[in-house]
């Protein structure tokens, strides 16, 4: 339902959709809440995306420096719609641009990383190069598999659009996570036995070194959220239980293994997937969700998810629908 | 001694003069001699052109304020060397002392920052010597074997500021917003080379190989505002209420009581209002510490007092510990001094609507400034600081 991004330890963006058409319940449009003081605060009020009518909600994700924002939507053509929003962006007025041909189910996931770099040309104007941005893309088709696109000029253009990750089929939209370097790129999605079940490549998705293989004995009713360090070592997976709570797993050492795998955060109870971004180090982690109130709720960890000073609270009191 | 009535007869004329001549706006002029013991200032000019010229309620008074531009850096350290004063932060803090997270190879990893800055002083950030560019473009460095380092995207406010439509423009106008864009400001500075000045366009700053532009300024008070949590506009209020004890009449946001910033119009051979500057953001500008403070003409002399030795000034701050690494023509200061005039500091401000000149003779016990909210055709402000040296030089002649 909600996507969400982290900069520099301070600054929030958190993406959900609202109804276009309330009547049918196919068109959405993007809206934008933020905070600059590490979710403490949030600004007055949401900001509409006047461009792009959406099937689903939007995945999220921006260059570690906080220059650029990336957002991917699912149109009525089912394929995925990609924006780029350069700082200081106007959100009202997006640019969306298709990738490839892919048509999908659900939302998508996305993960990035590396930042822009500029020259002068003259006096007044510079150039700068998105060469060696890497954003990846991942969606549920309509076999059921998780896909992939991958660009590596910040979306420009995709030279790759779109491949399967392995044989793994799933009943729910897929998370992705990668590390700042882009060697670690980690995939999750809600598997048949309703478990959470994940992918991962050590060399930037050149090759998956496995997928998939489940996350402990936890099942779910959602798909799942992630997010993880700069240096890919912190992973943290959420997704909604039974219980209509938010659990969440982490592995603290990369790859190897998952440390806890799986315990609720606070006693709140949602409708819709949970989203969650985590600071360079992991230290700081925030998740959101569209609460029973059809309103969306934030948790917030500053010591590694151990502790949560935040569970729950609402940003804002705009209501959404769940999609 | 001179005689101070024709003095300030002679100074309210010149001021007026050069104002009329030219056809700015305003312009003010502040004279202090005899180790702070004497000062003088004399303003002149409506506060905006599009408004009555004669009204009462439009004419430039002691009491409005005038913007002072880059002098704002220096004025800057000044309230930073207050800040040191109470041992919050020292001249030779690094840059990695208060940013710890610089020194995590993933962290520069994720924001793509280097090590160059690292050990970057406090002092340095307030010199021209800390090698961060800002926003300085010099065509002949571009192709200059020293090389200009590559450019900031997005590294104004201005930015913000001629997008005055912005449907974002509300989340931009609070403190929390400002801590995010200094800091944002600071990682996006971490990224580049070092400034390496060497072409004929190099500012006069000979003095030092690594160089660079004065926005240096905003990361220091980053990091003052990391160090103690506060918006940096909260520190200089702090400041201004508990260190100062009197009433500074220096300032940052907007232009109090229907003061504007004006532009030349070439077309008309007239200023007017220059409203890319006119307009709520400046309220909230993240990059005021180098170029958005305003000055009435007491608050410019007191700014000048401060900076006078004979004076007093131990339980405020330490003018030696300040005047040497933020002033010293050795150290590259901000505010230097080359021996042209034989003043130990001195620096100019300009903005697209705004301009400010200021000499302070430490070892005379003097100082003189001139400003004006409005900028082009003819820099009023610097013809005005020319007269300001002649009433000093014939004071008691006159």
């Amino acid at each position: 339902m909600t996507s969400s991004v982290f900069s520099l330890e301070r600054r929030i963006d958190v993406f959900a959709v609202s109804d276009f058409l309330p009547t049918n319940l196919t068109s959405f449009r993007a809206e934008r809440l933020v905070s600059y003081n590490n979710g403490d605060s949030w600004s007055a009020n949401w900001i509409t995306s006047e461009n792009g009518i959406f099937q689903s909600s939007l995945a999220a994700s921006a260059t570690g420096d906080g220059l650029d924002t990336f957002l991917v939507g699912r149109r009525n053509d089912d394929k995925f719609y990609f924006a780029r929003l350069p700082e200081y962006y106007e959100f009202r007025n997006l640019n969306w641009n298709v990738i490839g041909k892919g048509v999908f189910d659900g939302k998508p996931a996305m993960c990035s990383y590396g930042n822009t770099t500029s020259e002068w040309l003259n006096r007044n104007n510079i150039s700068t190069t998105y060469q060696g941005v890497r954003v990846m893309v991942f969606g549920k088709g309509r076999d059921k598999k998780y896909w992939w696109a991958s660009s590596v000029n910040g979306g420009a253009s995709w030279h790759m659009a779109w491949s399967p990750i392995g044989n793994g089929v799933f009943t729910s939209s897929p998370a992705a996570a990668c590390s700042a370097n882009g060697n670690l790129v980690a995939v999750f999605g809600k598997g048949n036995d309703d478990r959470i079940w994940w992918a991962y490549s050590t060399n930037g998705a050149n090759t998956w070194d496995m997928a998939w293989a489940p996350i402990g004995k936890g099942v779910f009713t959602s798909a799942p959220a992630a997010a993880c360090s700069a240096d890919g070592k912190r992973i943290y997976v959420f997704g909604r239980g039974k219980d209509n709570r938010y659990w969440w797993a982490y592995a603290t050492n990369g790859v190897q293994q998952w440390d806890m795998a799986w315990t609720p955060i606070g006693e709140g109870v949602f409708t819709s997937m949970p989203s969650a971004n985590c600071s360079w180090d992991g230290r700081i982690i925030h998740v959101f969700g569209l609460g029973k109130d059809r309103r969306i709720w934030q948790a917030r960890s500053n010591d590694f998810g151990a502790s949560w000073d935040i569970a729950w609270r609402k940003i804002h009191s705009k209501k959404f629908t769940n999609i | 001694m001179g005689n101070l009535v024709k003095i300030q007869s002679l100074l309210n004329d010149k001021v007026k003069n050069i104002c009329t001549q030219h056809g700015a706006p305003n312009l003010a002029g502040v004279i202090v001699r005899d180790n702070g013991n004497t000062v003088m200032h004399s303003v002149y000019g409506i506060r905006d052109v599009s408004k009555s010229k004669t009204a009462a309620s439009n004419q430039m008074k002691k009491t409005d304020y005038f913007n002072i531009g880059s002098i704002t850096k220096p004025v800057s350290g000044f309230f930073m060397a207050c800040l040191i004063k109470k041992g919050i932060l020292s001249w030779n803090t690094t840059i990695e002392e208060i940013f710890p997270e610089c020194r995590s190879r993933s962290f520069r990893d994720s924001n793509g920052i280097n090590e160059n800055f690292l050990k970057t002083k406090m002092y340095e950030l307030f010199s021209h010597v800390s090698g961060i560019t800002g926003t300085y473009f010099h065509s002949a460095a571009k192709d200059d074997s020293n090389g200009d380092t590559d450019p900031l995207r997005y590294p104004h406010d201005h930015i913000v500021m001629y997008d005055v439509n912005n449907s974002r423009k509300p989340e931009w106008q609070n403190y929390e917003a400002m801590k995010y864009l200094r800091y944002w400001y600071t990682i996006l500075c971490l990224k580049k080379r070092k400034y390496q000045f060497g072409s004929n366009q190099d500012m006069g700053y000979k003095n030092k190989h690594v160089s660079g532009y004065g926005a240096g300024a905003v990361v220091a008070t980053a990091m003052a505002e990391r160090k103690t949590g506060k918006a940096w506009e909260q520190l200089l209020d702090e400041i201004k209420t508990n260190t100062l004890g009197t009433a500074l009449a220096i300032k940052y946001g907007g232009l109090p009581a229907g003061a504007k910033f004006h532009k030349y119009d070439a077309g008309s051979g007239k200023y007017i209002l220059n409203d890319d500057i006119n307009n709520s953001l400046l309220n909230y500008s993240s990059k005021f510490p180098v170029g958005g403070m305003h000055a009435t003409v007491s608050g410019m002399a007191q700014y000048i007092r401060y900076n006078l030795p004979a004076i007093n000034h131990a339980a405020i701050f330490d003018i030696n510990a300040y005047h040497t690494p933020v002033t010293d023509v050795t150290q590259g200061g901000l505010a230097i001094g080359n021996g042209m005039y034989g003043h130990h500091l001195w620096h100019t401000g300009a903005t697209g609507g705004s301009m400010a000149a200021m000499r302070i003779y430490t070892n005379q016990g003097r100082g003189i400034a001139a400003m004006s909210n409005c900028n082009g055709d003819k820099n009023v402000a610097g013809l005005l600081l020319e007269e300001l040296e002649k009433i000093h030089r014939d004071w008691e002649l006159i």
